[in-house]
């Protein structure tokens, strides 16, 4: 028997799976190669210390903390549910902040065009006629604004002694009021 | 754990106390923390608990809650890697190459009860810095001394890998208590 299938022999010797003409081949090279030799008693002695290693016991208080966690972790669904509960007027106060921050932003940004449909949205004026003071002339380019634009109010829009209201299809809004307009169906957004 | 699984008052405290001492040791000496091991320890109960619906019956109760422990432990060594919180390999087999070194000189045939734990506590660190895949297949063979069989299903891998992984492991353990071992053998 050569060294290297002798040392290959080691794991099944220590776990005393070799047939016998397995084990007559490895004891007869062990008796003559003192390396092989060594190497295997260097190799049984390792796993000798690591089968000697004494047993780690559990905590004294093992079984208690295992009792509570266990009771603990079938009633988390609970936990978790008023967990979400507690923070969802939370979650929908910063939508409904998100929203209204966007809606102005829009707004501010907004080029007037006379609503394509009722389903568009409109701005319409509350204690004045329905329809904006600065309404484009019929010839007014995209992008180009009215003359009137920019008089009244720093973002050139709005009258900044108006309430405007903002008309959506889905949503209404009015100081974190639901508000509805006049006609019954769409809400309405007031700045 | 049948019993567990249609909630028996009583088996479910009997199975942790049964079990309590062979998962705490597993997962010690995976991770060689004892603070640690008894805390995971106990989630591996819980988890058993949680999931006692799911315990195939007829398979071997011991193979189900290793083969949970064993994944909790590699999750936590993972984690530890991750968060890099833990001793690096080589600063590991640094100080296990000093501990060693030291034991060595100091062994002169006769053994005291600090030599004796001061060379377990080297084994156990030597047995640490085995890489993970090949630590848990030594653990559980020469440790807890399951058969292949039951450790190819705990870690979910063919019977010949297993194999190939446990002779791996024990090369590599030799290879780290080499100068214990070298100094032991001396005559
Ligand atoms: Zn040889």
């Amino acid at each position: 028997m050569i060294c290297d299938r002798a040392r290959s022999l080691f794991g099944a010797c220590w776990d005393d799976e070799l047939t016998q003409a397995e084990r007559d081949g490895l004891e007869g090279h062990l008796a003559t190669c003192p390396r092989c030799r060594t190497e295997y008693d260097h190799f049984s002695r390792s796993l000798e210390l690591t089968a000697a290693l004494p047993r780690i016991e559990a905590s004294a208080d093992f079984l208690d903390r295992v009792l509570v966690r266990s009771r603990r972790a079938t009633t988390a669904p609970d936990i978790v549910r008023e967990a979400g509960s507690r923070w969802a007027p939370v979650a929908v106060a910063a939508a409904v902040a998100v929203f209204v921050v966007a809606a102005m932003f829009v707004v501010s940004n907004l080029q007037w065009r006379a609503p394509a449909s009722s389903q568009a949205p409109r701005m319409v004026g509350i204690e004045g006629p329905r329809e904006p003071r600065f309404a484009p002339t019929p010839d007014a380019k995209p992008g180009e604004r009215h003359p009137e634009v920019g008089r009244g109010s720093p973002d050139g829009l709005f009258d900044p002694d108006k309430n405007v209201e903002f008309v959506l299809g889905s949503a209404a809004v009015d100081g974190g009021r639901v508000k509805r307009d006049p006609e019954g169906q769409q809400p309405i957004i007031t700045f | 754990m049948d019993r567990v699984a249609v909630d028996d008052q009583r088996a479910f405290p009997e199975l942790v106390r049964r079990f309590q001492g062979r998962v705490t040791n597993l997962v010690s000496r995976v991770l060689n923390d004892r603070e640690c091991a008894d805390d995971l320890a106990q989630e591996v109960f819980v988890r058993v608990f949680v999931h006692r619906r799911n315990y195939r019956h007829g398979s071997k109760f011991s193979t189900w809650i290793f083969t949970i422990a064993a994944n909790l432990a590699k999750n936590e060594i993972r984690r530890r890697v991750r968060r890099r919180n833990w001793f690096s390999l080589d600063a590991l087999e640094e100080t296990l190459k000093d501990r060693l070194i030291q034991l060595a000189d100091s062994t002169e045939g006769r053994e005291t009860t600090l030599e004796r734990e001061q060379l377990q506590d080297a084994v156990g660190r030597a047995i640490a810095t085995v890489p993970e895949k090949y630590r848990l297949a030594l653990v559980l063979r020469d440790i807890e001394g399951l058969p292949y069989e039951e450790i190819a299903e705990v870690l979910g891998i063919p019977g010949g890998t297993v194999r190939s992984r446990i002779n791996r492991a024990r090369g590599m353990l030799k290879h780290k208590l080499q100068p214990l071992l070298a100094k032991a053998g001396d005559p």
